[in-house]
Parts: C-alpha cells; structure tokens; sequence
C-alpha cells in the first residue's frame, strides 16, 4: 500500500542522498579537469586522465588480478558455501547454530586482522606464495555473503518441492542439480557479483597480501596517491564506479535480491 | 491381493516422544483407503514413512510381501500429492508431468504421448505451456495429481490434498480424484482430517489417534458401529452414557435409568452412545422404553436443524437435533432414544 508520506521526511530522505552522493559527483566532476593537481572546481575540459590510465602498468596489471582474484574467489566461495548452507538448512544437523557463527566469523573479526593473520602464518610461516593466501583471503571475505543471502533463500524455498522431486524417482544430488539449483540461480548470481565488488574493493586484506610481483587495484590506487596527486586517481575511480554500477543494475534485473527481501519482510512483520 | 502391509510400525523422537505405536494395516491392489484423524495423531507420519521420507523406529513396510525399508525414496516407484502442491516452480506444466518419467529414462516421444494422455484425462491440456505460479491453486492441485499418476505408481499417496482448497473446488476435485483412481486402477492412500471427506473417497477408513490405530473398517461400518469412544466422538456422537451395570446383553443400566439395545452385545460395553439427530420428541408422553423426562434448557439454530440442550432427569444434558421449532426455552419434554439406534462401546 501507498501512503502519503511526510515532507520533512521526504526532505531528510533526499538530504541524505545528497550527502552520500556528493563527494561522488565531485570525484566525476574533478576526472575531468585539466589542471595538474586535484582541484575543485575544475579549469578546462580533457580526457587525458582516462588515457593516462592506461599508461600506467600496475593501474592495468591491478585491475586484471584484482578481478582475476575476485573472480576466483567469489566462485570458490559459492562452490564452498553453498553446499554447506544447503546441509545447515536442510539435514537437522547437530549444533547448526554454532556452524554459522563460525561460517560468519569473518565479518566479526576486523579485516585487517585476518589480512595480517593470513600473512603471518601462511606467508612467513609456511611461506607459501602470495597468490593462493590473497585468494584464501578474499575466499574469507566472501563466505559469509554466501552464508547469510543463501540462507534466507533456502528457508524460503519449499521443502516439499524436493521431497516431490525424490519421489518422481530423482535421488538426491539430482534433485540438488536439477530442481535446488535452477530454482535459487538468480540468488547466486546475486550473491556472486556482492562477493565480486566486495572483493575487488577490498584494502584492508589486500594490502597485507600484495608485494612486488603482486598488484592489485586499490593499492595501485593508493601507492600512485602517495606520488602524485593528479586526477587520473579520480578517472580510475569513475571507471570503478560504473563497473560496480553496472553490476548492480544486472543483480536488480536477475530479481535474486528481491527473493532474500521479500522473506525478510514477511519475518518482520509476524 | 494386499498390495501395501504395515507391519508393528512405531516411531519414536530422540527424546523418547511416541508418535506412531504398533501400526499394522494393509492396503489391497486398486483400493482407496484413507487414514482419518485429528491433526497430530500421527497420520501424516505414517504416510510418510511409507513413502521413505522419514524412517521407522522399529516395524516395516512392505511392497508385495517385500520388505521395502532398505529401499530409498527416489526408487520406491511411489506417488505424493502434497497439501501444498509442491510443484517445480521452475517447470511448465509439461515439464512437471513430464519429470518423473524423465528420471526413468524413457524416450522423448514415449514421454510426449504419455504426458498429453493424462494432462487430457486431468484437463490441463490447455495449460502445458503455463508456470505453475500463473495457476489458480485448483489447477495446480490437478498438475499435482496428473504430475503423481504419470509414472504408474505401486502406491498413490495423498497428504491432505483437499486441506487447501475452498469448499466447492475441495468436493468436485474429491469426486476427481477418486474417478481416476478407479479408472485407472491405482492402490491409494489417502490422509485426511475431514470425515466427510473421507468417508466419500476410501472403500475403508483407517481412524487414527495419539498415534495408534482405533479402527480399521468400511465407512459405513465406522459411521453406524464406531469401535472406541473416540471414533465414536470424532463421527459426531454426542451423547455418552456410562454404564454402571450390565443387567442382560441387551440391557444396561446407566445411573438409574435401564438402556435397552436393540441388539445384543458381544463384548461387555462401558459406554453407550446416540447422535442427536437419532433421539425423538414424544408427543403422547407414553412410558415407552428408553423414554425419559427432561426441560430445555438451550436452543440453537443449526441451518439443517435446531439443537436442543435438554435436562434430563435420569441421564443429565442430552442434545437433540430437530428440524422442529416448536420447543422453547423451558418447556418440559419427553425424549425417547430408539433402542435401534444406541451403540455400545466396549472403550
């Protein structure tokens, strides 16, 4: 239902947004200044910025492994998790409430301490490369999206429907395949491009796990502030945005939010 | 020929919760039974033990004199119509009738002409191509019946597959079931709250309660000479009479009033019973048998009938259903309950 709402409240509600979108639009609005230095407001209209991106090699070899490493570990995480949530909401099994404390651990312990964790036990300690331990890091990152979203999907989705599926003469890992799967496919893919733009984002771990032979986005990012303040800082950021922008719009459209959404409410309101 | 035994069933939570004890019935080839209780009595449990969604604490279950209990869900060759439907959401209809003769790995073609046959004996033709979620709960109910009769199954199962429905859709989907079932000859089991419901439907009902079996007859045997006090309580008896002594086997005596039956019993009763709909208003105020004097005390306008609340004299409130308005609030009345019409329950 539509109700009437209230102007001071409708005022606040875009005062907000404004707040939040503000310094956005100021990032977009410096890319394109011509001056040397990051000024506000901008002198003259260019494009070099965007070019000069692409003349710098860790600006170019960062985003290919920050996405490679999002990629991989967003996939990992989903192939990890779900399983895992499907057996947590599924089999009755013993003590489930302590594994999803464990499963969500990640998002209550702060990031920079399981990047420094990671790096001093698996680096130093068994140095093993940097690689795989920044993949299990942001695997870490990811799980809990898995966990929690999927979930709330799983709860919603009827059990009967299986139990329909094993008596037509489907056993049971087809069932999971042919009938769990296609059903709750939009919240993956959700849940997916989440850990993606998590990951990709991601400093805090990040910049315990990166190192010479290892460049990822953000740190590029920051490494080139410490150098330079011109705006190709703010037409990286641009890109950025439109990227996360655009993955949004897809998880919208895939409708796999909407799900997860629809169940809270129904909670809230019992 | 049995074409279904349970044998012992019980089934225990780990918590030491009883909820099925010692349940043995049968079920023969191409008849409809159906198992009648209040909602907990275990009914649902057993329906789905049978089915291998849930196991058994001890007893087993049996195909044609084969133990089944080793035999997992998906190899059964069973049949379930859910309360709920529990269609593939993300299927056409189609594809939902179509699933489970896909998982026995029959042909395209073969699939076709079997799927169209009983889409056209169920009526959904019209509706192959649409999503379940685009069906009124009706036609989704019918997806699940032919989706459950495609494969042929040993055994039909049907978990309250009218619960959900209204009362118009809930009787003729009924009659649709059942001329299916005999049409097509197929062994079913049928799990219900409703005893109209069930007694339209089975050629025997199963009464159930706090998880053991109370009777296992005909529906018309159940309605006229329920076995238990509770079978007799849950077919819409209403007045109970202890008996405080067996004078002859066709004559007990409740309080100090002398019950007569019309029949003689075979086993000694502890109770006997009448529907109110059973018992008259004497007009002549003749001392018959079983007549008695009592003032009402309530009146209730049914739809079918009024219900009396009568005082007795010798046999406390009795109720009475009358088509009749012409008693009031206090009058003084003479009841008779034909002797042809009481029951004597042995528990």
């Amino acid at each position: 239902m539509r109700q009437k709402k209230h102007w001071l409240l409708t005022l606040y509600g875009y005062l907000m947004l404004l707040l939040l979108l503000l310094p956005l639009v100021l990032v977009v609005v410096t890319s394109f200044g011509s001056q040397a230095a990051i000024t506000f407001p901008i002198k003259g209209f260019t494009l070099k910025w965007y070019a000069n991106i692409l003349s710098q090699p860790d600006f170019v070899t960062g985003f290919k492994t920050s996405f490679a490493v999002a990629v991989t570990a967003s996939f990992l995480a989903i192939v990890i998790g779900t399983p895992a949530v499907y057996a947590l909401t599924r089999r009755g099994i013993h003590h489930a409430n302590w594994f999803q404390t464990v499963f969500l651990s990640p998002t209550l312990i702060p990031e920079i301490v399981i990047g420094f964790a990671l790096f001093q036990s698996l680096v130093i300690g068994i140095k093993l490369p940097l690689m795989p331990v920044l993949i299990t890091g942001h695997f870490l990152l990811s799980v809990p999206y898995v966990i929690r979203m999927l979930t709330a999907r799983l709860l919603l989705f009827d059990q009967t429907i299986e139990e329909a599926s094993w008596l037509s003469g489907a056993s049971k890992i087809k069932t999971f395949f042919r009938v769990v799967i296609p059903n709750i496919s939009g919240t993956l893919l959700a849940i997916f491009i989440m850990c993606f733009i998590n990951s990709f984002n991601n400093i805090p771990i990040t910049l315990f796990l990166n190192g010479p032979s290892l460049t990822m986005l953000p740190t590029a990012i920051l490494n080139y502030l410490q150098n330079n303040y011109d705006p190709t800082v703010s037409a990286v950021s641009v890109i950025l945005m439109l990227l996360t922008g655009l993955m949004m719009w897809l998880m919208e459209r895939m409708n796999g939010l909407t799900h997860v959404n629809e169940h809270l409410n129904q909670k809230g309101q019992k | 020929m049995q074409a279904m035994q349970v044998k012992h069933l019980s089934m225990s939570y780990e918590d030491g919760k009883k909820v099925l004890t010692d349940i043995n019935f049968s079920v023969n080839a191409g008849e409809l039974v159906s198992i009648l209780g209040p909602s907990g009595c275990g009914k649902t449990t057993t329906l789905r033990i049978i089915a291998g969604l849930q196991r058994q604490t001890s007893g087993n279950v049996a195909i044609d004199e084969q133990s089944i209990d080793s035999v997992p869900v998906f190899k059964r060759n069973m049949s379930m119509v859910f309360q709920n439907y529990a269609l593939f959401p993300h299927l056409s209809v189609f594809e939902n009738v179509a699933f489970g003769l896909k998982q026995r790995g029959i042909g395209k073609t073969a699939i076709r002409k079997r799927v169209a046959e009983i889409l056209s004996l169920t009526e959904l033709t019209d509706l192959a191509n649409h999503r379940p979620h685009a069906l009124s709960g009706g036609q989704q109910q019918r997806v699940s019946l032919a989706r459950a009769l495609v494969v042929n199954p040993t055994l039909l199962l049907l978990d309250e597959p009218l619960s959900n429905l209204d009362r118009a859709l809930r009787l003729s989907l009924r009659e649709e079931i059942r001329r299916l079932q005999q049409k097509l000859g197929i062994t079913a089991l049928f799990v219900t709250h409703d005893q109209e419901e069930s007694f339209a439907i089975s050629d025997r009902v199963i009464v159930m309660n706090g998880g053991h079996i109370e009777q296992i007859a005909s529906a018309q045997t159940v309605y006229a000479h329920p076995a238990t006090t509770f079978v007799a309580k849950f077919i819409g008896f209403e007045n109970f009479f202890n008996v405080t002594r067996q004078v002859n086997s066709d004559e007990y005596l409740s309080g100090e009033m002398h019950l007569y039956m019309a029949e003689k019993t075979t086993k000694p009763a502890v109770r006997l019973c009448i529907r109110p709909e059973n018992i008259r208003f004497d007009t002549s105020m003749n001392t018959q048998q079983n007549s008695l004097n009592g003032i009402i005390c309530d009146k209730t306008y049914l739809g079918r009938a009024y219900r009396y609340v009568v005082a007795t004299d010798h046999l406390g409130q009795i109720k009475v259903d009358s088509e009749g308005a012409t008693h009031q609030l206090g009058d003084a009345v003479r009841l008779t309950l034909p002797s042809d019409k009481l029951i004597a329950l042995a528990e």
